[in-house]
């Protein structure tokens, strides 16, 4: 075991619905351990006696029965507090939990949660706490992200979806080997919104299809992380998800002006729809836009190379011209009432360019498709990334690093609008 | 802990700290991982067994037993050298789990007298003598259980755990039955050992006291009959089965005042209090009785979300415990991953295609598995003449030039004219309906090749989930090792830039193989009877 940054084990007594914050920053670590009493992390059971390593991370850890923690290392920032929404939480998780089994004895569809709200307020954080709660009680609901601009499951700007099978790792966070993921190339929807759409009815279809396959996936229903953007097309787009993936329970975290537009506008369209209200965490900590740039860079780092640095991406060179490199827009659209009936899917609306200047891919990530031609790119889910380190010209090549080594698994890629730039 | 053990032994060493109690299951997982050892890294198995019985020896006192009931179930079911390795060891810890707790003794008798073929008998004598010694020492009679022993108070289910093993002691019936509710109140969401209809519907006073109504209705089987097996380790699995099934009620919730949302609930305790009554509660511990839990209701009401609700509460704990275990062998898989993985860098995989994803993602909450992700492909063929025997020459649709190939195989359309519509059309294809598009995860309308149109990957029966992942990912790997060889062999390929030497690709490629391997092994362990032939008969 690493020794720990200084400063000896600690012993620290969690009253009963208190709540432990704390900051601990990157390349530090700090040990917790459970000594007695019950205790979780974002909804995630602590077992007694388990050691859990903390480092570049915020965690709150809650108890809902008190309990005794052994801390090593010295946090950054830590306080507790007993002022948290956990009671709200939990009250939610209760009645999704009654519906679950209602649509399981039924054979019918589990609640399908939306979390919606401005940036930092915890949204995640909630999701998180549903999907584990979810979990702990014995379902395995979906995951779906389609907070493009700082998904959790893998890079920006993509949407996608994971089953949670087993409470999160507190360590390594979300499931991430084996996701669903559609790219839009952004991470801000107003680019394209279309395509944004696009993707979701796209996911949504695959999420129905996958329910009507398993009973007990349809019965767990899902959870679904939303986009900080609340006003005009932001909102816009946010109502369009609602539908799109049929969500019966809308969670609108620390904005009563959301709240009051959602509850009244879903009241005429969907009825059935039920919007709730849950005031900001305390614990949540405002990002300024540097750090939400700077998280984003992060995200892609850790698609690489992994979030412990565990991971061994290979970097590799590719002629040009054995690529498929595609992007999306730029063309004029079409409505989709301009089109012949049926004639949709594949013959959206977006228009697809193949790229002929590699020079304008440098630095960004383009996406590798499971498509098997360029018509269908906007259609099927991706099989990963690769980010563009050099290109050369006169060689006619591009260097990139791909996640693992070997032959990409298709060369038909979707390039993407922004720049990272990977040490 | 020794510097330089390898992944295993200490994951091992952190799985035991995690047994803290006595379900069969944590017990078994943990035993056929010590058996397994002597298979993969028959070196580790003194460290394992000196891990087992230190547990013992140091585990706080209400983890002891635990520990050593895996200890005897290593010994009883894997037998040397683990056996012989405890010997050294066993008085020690038999004796320190005696002292652990009185309670804990009937337990111990049992299971020392089942060692008399286990273990030698010289060590035997030995705990037998030192037994004698503790028995004339402890003079002082019937003391009663100290507070949270066998099991802290963390959930619920541990200490229903205790009521249904203390309730077995002969000796101490009524004050076992009595401790729960003895406890201070800060030790929240005490379950009451059995059902208790008349009991508890409003009286402040002190009925909950006695005795006497805790005993009489007591619908457990376990705790009807004193000497019905109490030490049998799968005590709180049987409650926790008992409960599901719905023959032992919710527990009593001390405390808070309840939401009560959907008032109806089998408990028609004159005064729910609804919103704000808090106040009119006596706080004491007998005024706690009177709540009970309230049933879970499919509706929000939004006044109430702000409320404290203990129901709910106990509720979460309650199945946390129930399912802890499921997770407990995944926890151990991870970690040795984890250890192994700072050895031999791994590299993130390819995500899976659409249909490897539906099929592998499907059916992982215990559901029956079908045909593995891998199959899922090559399935997809033979199951196109399966499930509507279609005729590809009954089909045809026009041509549509925005859609020139099938959006389900990637073929190309072949076109012909025909003559009875006057119109080009493509052979063989359909359209497909806003259900069979659903199916397919299409969009309506999108034109497809019958022939490519097959039973859905991960149709009803599912695919095996983390298995057939898992049996991917090995793919994958096999694949990556392929490739690294032909590359060895080819000398600097096409790959060119690639910063590793192809060595390292291949032991990388090994090691994921490997790692493949070790996981798809451990997940065919939870995925317990069934085995994987008959998974592929399914399909």
């Amino acid at each position: 075991m690493a020794a720990a940054d200084g400063g000896g084990p600690q012993q620290l007594t969690l009253e009963p619905q208190h709540e432990l914050r704390m900051e601990v920053d990157w390349g530090k670590q700090v040990h917790l351990q459970l000594v007695s009493g019950q205790a979780e992390v974002f909804g995630t059971a602590l077992d007694l006696g388990e050691r859990v390593s903390i480092g570049g991370q915020k965690v709150a850890v809650f108890t809902w029965e008190g309990c005794t923690l052994q801390m090593d290392g010295e946090p950054d920032m830590m306080y507790t507090s007993d002022e948290t929404p956990m009671g709200q939480y939990v009250s939610i998780h209760d009645v999704l939990d009654a519906r679950r089994q209602e649509a399981l004895k039924a054979k019918g569809e589990g609640p399908r949660t939306f979390v919606v709200g401005p940036t930092d307020v915890g949204k995640s954080t909630l999701c998180k706490i549903l999907l584990n709660y979810a979990v702990r009680s014995g379902w395995a609901p979906t995951f779906v992200d389609m907070d493009i601009g700082q998904g959790s499951i893998t890079v920006p700007g993509c949407i996608a979806a994971t089953p949670v099978e087993a409470p999160i790792d507190i360590e390594d966070g979300l499931p991430v080997d084996a996701p669903l993921v559609y790219y839009t190339g952004t991470p801000t929807p107003s680019d394209n919104p279309a395509l944004y759409k696009h993707l979701v009815d796209r996911l949504a279809n695959v999420l129905d299809a996958r329910a009507q396959s398993d009973a007990q996936v349809r019965a767990s229903g899902l959870v679904v992380n939303s986009m900080g953007w609340i006003v005009e097309l932001g909102y816009e787009l946010l109502k369009h998800t609602v539908q799109a993936l049929k969500c019966d329970v809308v969670l609108v975290v620390g904005d009563e002006r959301l709240y009051s537009q959602l509850s009244m506008e879903l009241k005429r369209s969907s009825p059935s729809t039920q919007v709730l209200k849950l005031a900001r965490s305390g614990g949540v900590v405002v990002r300024s836009r540097e750090l939400r740039a700077q998280a984003r860079k992060v995200r892609v780092e850790e698609y690489f190379y992994g979030y412990r640095k565990e991971l061994s991406p290979a970097s590799q060179t590719a002629r040009f011209d054995e690529l498929q490199v595609y992007r999306v827009g730029g063309g004029p659209r079409a409505p989709t009432s301009a089109l012949p009936i049926g004639a949709t899917s594949v013959a959206d609306p977006l228009k697809l360019s193949r790229v002929a200047n590699p020079q304008e891919l440098l630095y960004t990530l383009l996406a590798v498709s499971h498509a098997p031609q360029p018509e269908l790119l906007l259609s099927v889910d991706v099989a990963g990334f690769i980010y563009v380190q050099d290109v050369d010209l006169a060689k006619g090549t591009i260097t990139y690093l791909a996640p693992c080594a070997g032959p990409l698994p298709s060369p038909l890629l979707l390039a993407g609008s922004f720049k990272t730039y990977l040490d | 802990m020794a510097v330089g053990q390898s992944g295993l032994v200490l994951a091992f060493a952190q799985a035991l700290t995690e047994l803290t109690t006595v379900e069969k299951k944590n017990i078994v997982a943990l035993t056929e991982i010590a058996a397994d050892a002597l298979r993969t890294e028959p070196l580790s198995a003194p460290s394992i067994a000196t891990l087992i019985a230190k547990r013992v020896v140091m585990a706080p006192a209400a983890q002891k037993l635990p520990a050593l009931y895996l200890l005897d179930s290593v010994s009883k079911t894997v037998g040397e050298p683990y056996k012989s390795l405890f010997v050294p060891l066993l008085a020690e810890a038999f004796m320190s789990t005696w002292h652990a707790g009185r309670g804990l003794h009937k337990a111990l008798d049992k299971l020392l007298a089942t060692w008399a073929n286990i273990f030698p008998q010289p060590v035997l004598d030995d705990i037998a003598a030192q037994l004698a010694a503790a028995r004339a020492a402890a003079a002082p009679a019937q003391v009663q259980l100290p507070a949270g022993f066998g099991f802290p108070a963390v959930a619920p289910q541990p200490q229903l755990g205790l009521g249904g093993m203390a309730a077995a002691i002969p000796q101490q019936p009524a004050a076992a039955a009595v401790a729960p509710y003895q406890q201070p109140a800060a030790a929240v969401y005490q379950q009451p050992p059995a059902q208790q209809p008349q009991g508890f519907a409003g009286f402040p006073a002190a009925t909950g006291m006695q005795p006497g109504p805790f005993q009489q209705p007591l619908q457990q089987p376990t705790q009807q009959q004193p000497s019905a097996a109490a030490s049998q380790i799968n005590v709180p699995d049987l409650l926790s089965s008992l409960m599901n099934a719905g023959l032992l009620t919710a527990p009593i919730v001390p405390a808070a005042p309840e939401p009560a949302a959907g008032s109806g609930g089998v408990a028609a305790a004159p005064r729910l209090p609804h919103g704000g009554s808090s106040g009119g509660q006596p706080a004491d511990a007998p005024a706690a009785l009177e709540q009970r839990e309230q049933p879970a209701t499919t509706k929000f009401v939004p006044e109430r979300l702000k409320e404290p609700n203990p129901s709910a509460v106990a509720r979460l704990l309650r199945s946390t415990e129930a399912t802890k275990s499921r997770f407990l062998d995944r926890k151990f898989l991870r970690r040795q991953q984890k250890a192994a993985g700072a050895a031999a860098r791994a590299s993130r995989l390819w995500y899976l295609e659409l249909d490897t994803w539906m099929a592998s993602t499907v059916g992982a909450a215990g559901a029956a598995g079908a045909a593995g992700a891998a199959a899922g492909t090559a399935g997809k063929q033979q199951g196109a003449a399966a499930e509507e025997a279609l005729d590809p020459s009954q089909f045809s649709v026009p041509v549509d030039d925005l859609q020139t190939h099938c959006a389900l195989s990637g073929e190309q359309f072949e076109q012909f004219w025909d003559e009875a519509h006057q119109e080009w059309r493509y052979r063989g294809a359909k359209a497909l309906s806003a259900e069979e598009a659903a199916r397919y995860g299409l969009e309506p309308g999108a034109i497809v090749l019958v022939t490519a149109l097959g039973a859905p990957a991960g149709g009803p029966d599912g695919g095996a989930g983390v298995l057939s992942e898992l049996a991917a990912q090995r793919e994958i790997a096999d694949d990556l090792a392929a490739a690294a060889a032909a590359e060895a062999g080819a000398g600097p390929g096409l790959a060119g830039g690639d910063e590793k030497d192809e060595k390292d690709e291949e032991q990388l490629a090994q090691a994921l193989r490997e790692q493949a391997a070790a996981a798809a092994a451990a997940a065919a362990v939870e995925a317990g009877e069934e085995p994987p032939e008959k998974r592929q008969r399914v399909d």
